[in-house]
């Protein structure tokens, strides 16, 4: 197993190097540089190349990867360019835990629905039921996230005053955005749940089990659940590294300050030091993640050999 | 049951780990309440007769709330209620005396010497002195590149070029000629004379500051709400990226007229999400909202239509070099004149925010007798008037017809206005034999297409950082302009002729040849329309005080 997770850590570094570096010579590719506006005025032309030799944005780009790499590896993200005087950890400190506690509720939220919908309706023989999970998840794949941020925004936020629609200050205020984010999660593992759960109700150990008179809700749960789960706990790696990094859509039109909307602000602003700074956090999430969801499956699914 | 317990153990440490990174907060914390009016015995007792909470969106996170380096409207948004500067505009374009009672200029057009208005206290009770606003201003020179307005000062005043250059520090700055003579007198000698000069010290940079507490050359110290400012309000919290909330200052020296006792400013990027958020009342004003909104608020007392100095232009490479017919003037004078501007605003749908524009200069700038001087000059003549005739016969006589007609392509930022604007002018242009191909980018790849000349025609719009025709007519001077689209000596002397006169009619008159020269006679420059400000505010709620430069003011809010 330690052998594993050292090969996937090293494996890990590799694909973060493989992407600082790519990004770092994509994102200088785009036309555009972060000084650069509509004025033409002397006054903007004499402040454009100086705050381009500040910045050392003048020097030649192997070069200032260079500078930048030397950087990294004292822990240095340096300072943003267009938001003057912030640091770029100063950004991800302040907008990270935002984007971690809408994802995280989300993320409770998507599991303790998707898995209780999935399991109804695998185990129940109502066909309405049925129908409805499954129209649900087909809604919840197909629907895109901003027209739902916006549907909900205007149902519950304008017409019936029920839930605030910006920030995330109070309990209330996580109700809408967490819906908006979590409907696909929802339905990508009620179906997951429901498709393994009823492969598994079939098995012959659930037979046995069965016939052996145990009491029905433990058949389902310890010797049903822990098998279909299975396919939910891979799916929930990527799921919680994909709500950690937050969603554009949801978190510009709630308003809220998580890192998501700073990423995409930062490629618009040609922020460099910033798109590199968020780049890496979110890679480092990501692979992180991974990482965590496979040990876990090993963890749990004796069949499952990692050494091997 | 054991592995189950393993899936849950590993689950929940997993949660405790990531919410243990989430803890931390980005507050700066405000001070202890109230110390500072318990600290002075003279402190003025306010009896807070009403709480009165007012709230506005902001469409960006402001920078740190350092006058220096403020760049952007939503930054002097919160700036402007937190500092009491010398003048202001007023909401028709008018200079207008704020802390200074008065002023006088030599005889040569150089030295002003202000005389500054009593009882101006800073939110810490200390009296405001002519040497805080010194120090502002000098701070500003010396702050280095990323002070994008200090230009406003240091091209006028003298010494000020050099202090600039060498981003020196405020003490060294002895011979940059801003000078407290005393406690209640400033004096500022100008390297040229510049007849605008005191609507220049509106501008945040030449905002009052502290020099105990304002760092020079960084700006981190500003989001500290210990720092004291002298405006109507005061800073209390700033919460990044979420919200900045302000506090009535009791010390502002008309704190008797502010009712405000709790000013807000929500960070609110998405135009849908202002108006949502306006609709169901949790902001009080929306500056930023979606350009339908014109027709669905329409009858509603809540609509704003706020004036602002804005132009909507269209930039030609007059030197041919991507496109050589638009090196003769009479084809782009043609161009002008087959453009019917009335049609375009309503094909635009936009008949209500904007207007049609006949000059370079939009309307908000004073003339010398007082008036506009965009209406002067259109009651004489329009230089961009439609004449569809006449613009056929000049691409005639230029050789072009239905079997030779002229290709040219537009260049615009993608969105949906200029996207309208464009595919307009190109059914417009049809008419007289010209061709339009379509060409859209992002913001940054279309500017720097744009500066390096490459482009032919491309959509332009510039509000204005002051209010004086000048500033629209001297950005078509050959060294104003990075790549030389418009290079003509007539006209950079007209210009700089035009400022050397201190006559401020004899100045405005030759302003106006320019002006023709420019886009009439040459049609270096094609005008298109001028715009206003949009919004919505709490019908219940009056006073909000907007000048054109796009600042709003909240200090004579009434409930």
């Amino acid at each position: 197993m330690l052998k594993y997770i050292a090969r996937r850590v090293f494996i890990g570094l590799l694909t973060m190097l493989f992407l600082i570096t790519a990004t770092f010579f994509l994102m200088r590719i785009i036309p555009g540089s972060p000084f650069i506006n509509d004025d033409e005025s002397v006054a903007a032309q004499k402040q454009y190349a100086q705050l381009e030799a500040k910045y050392g944005l003048d020097k030649p780009l192997t070069e200032q990867f260079g500078i930048y790499m030397k950087g990294l590896a004292h822990g240095d993200l340096g300072d943003s360019l267009i938001k003057k005087g912030k640091s770029v950890v100063d950004i991800i400190s302040t907008t990270a835990p935002v984007t971690m506690r809408l994802g995280l509720t989300a993320f409770v939220f998507s599991m303790v629905v998707g898995i209780g919908l999935g399991i109804t309706a695998a185990l129940s023989k109502s066909r309405t039921l049925n129908n409805f999970v499954m129209l649900l998840s087909t809604i919840g794949v197909s629907v895109p996230n901003f027209l739902l941020a916006l549907f909900l925004m205007l149902v519950f936020g304008v017409y019936l005053e029920i839930f605030p629609t910006i920030g995330l200050k109070t309990p209330l205020h996580y109700v809408l955005p967490t819906i908006a984010v979590s409907l696909h999660p929802v339905a990508m593992i009620s179906r997951l749940t429901r498709t393994s759960m009823m492969e598994v109700m079939r098995q012959d150990y659930m037979v046995l089990a069965k016939s052996k008179g145990t009491a029905k809700w433990v058949v389902v749960l310890k010797h049903g659940l822990r098998n279909a789960l299975l396919p939910v706990v891979t799916y929930a790696g990527p799921l919680i590294a994909n709500l950690l990094t937050g969603s554009f859509v949801v978190e510009t039109l709630f308003s809220i300050p998580g890192i998501g909307s700073e990423f995409v602000g930062s490629v618009t602003n040609r922020d460099y030091t910033l798109i590199m700074g968020l780049t890496i956090f979110m890679g480092f999430l990501v692979i992180v993640m991974n990482l965590l969801s496979d040990v876990v499956s090993a963890w749990v699914d004796p069949r499952i050999k990692l050494d091997k | 049951m054991k592995k189950y317990a393993r899936l849950l153990s590993a689950g929940l440490s997993l949660l405790l780990l990531l919410t243990s990174c989430g803890g931390g907060s980005s507050e700066t914390p405000a001070p202890s309440q109230d110390a500072a009016p318990s600290a002075e015995a003279s402190a003025p007792v306010e009896p807070a007769s009403e709480e009165h909470s007012f709230t506005y969106a902001l469409s960006s996170e402001p920078d740190y709330l350092d006058p220096a380096i403020c760049m952007n409207s939503n930054t002097s948004a919160v700036l402007g209620q937190l500092y009491y500067p010398l003048f202001r505009y007023d909401q028709n374009g008018n200079v207008q005396n704020l802390a200074c009672e008065s002023y006088t200029v030599s005889d040569d057009g150089l030295t002003y010497t202000f005389k500054l208005a009593a009882g101006n206290t800073w939110s810490d009770g200390q009296p405001v002195t002519a040497a805080d606003y010194e120090f502002g201003m000098k701070r500003s020179i010396g702050y280095g590149p990323d002070s994008a307005y200090a230009y406003l000062l240091y091209s006028n005043v003298a010494g000020g070029a050099e202090a600039n250059e060498n981003m020196m520090d405020v003490a060294d700055m002895t011979d940059v000629a801003i000078h407290a003579l005393d406690d209640s007198t400033l004096e500022i000698t100008l390297a040229a004379p510049c007849p605008y000069f005191v609507g220049l010290l509106s501008n945040v940079v030449a905002f009052p500051l502290r020099s105990e507490f304002a760092v020079e050359h960084e700006s981190t110290w500003a989001n500290d709400p210990a720092v004291p400012t002298n405006g109507p309000f005061k800073l209390e919290v700033v919460r990044d990226k979420e919200e900045v909330v302000m506090v009535k200052n009791e010390y502002y020296v008309h704190a008797d007229d502010v009712q405000t006792t709790t000013l807000t400013a929500k960070i609110i990027t998405d135009p849908q999400a202002q108006l949502t958020a306006f609709q169901t009342g949790e902001i009080d004003l929306a500056l930023s909202v979606p350009a339908d909104v014109a027709v669905n608020y329409a009858d509603d007392p809540a609509l704003l239509n706020l004036d602002v100095v804005s132009n909507t232009f269209l930039w030609m490479n007059c030197t041919g070099e991507t496109n050589p017919a638009l090196a003769d003037a009479n084809v782009r004078r043609a161009l002008s004149m087959a453009i019917d501007r009335e049609q375009l605003l309503t094909f635009i749908g936009a008949t209500s925010t904007r207007y049609p524009l006949y000059g370079y200069v939009p309307k908000g700038m004073a003339d010398a007798d007082g008036g506009d001087f965009r209406s002067n000059a259109d009651a004489e003549e329009p230089y961009a008037p439609f004449d569809l005739e006449q613009a056929k016969s000049l691409m005639e006589a230029a050789g072009y017809n239905e079997n030779n007609r002229l290709p040219i392509t537009i260049s615009y930022i993608s969105s949906n206005t200029n996207t309208d604007i464009c595919v307009c002018l190109q059914a417009m242009w049809r008419e007289i034999y010209v061709d339009v191909e379509l060409s859209a980018a992002e913001q940054k790849a279309y500017a720097q297409a744009r500066k390096a000349g490459q482009y032919q025609i491309a959509t332009g719009s510039t509000s204005a950082d002051y209010l004086d025709p000048y500033y629209y007519l001297e950005r078509w001077v050959s060294y104003n302009q990075g790549y030389k689209q418009v290079n003509d000596p007539t006209y950079d002397a007209m210009i700089e002729d035009a400022n050397a006169q201190i006559d401020p009619a004899a100045r405005m008159e030759k302003l106006h040849a320019a002006e023709k020269y420019l886009v009439a006679d040459n049609a270096y420059t094609i005008p298109l329309l001028g715009s206003s400000q949009l919004g919505l505010m709490n019908p219940n709620i009056s006073g909000l005080k907007f000048d054109p430069t796009n600042s709003a003011y909240f200090d004579g809010l009434s409930y």
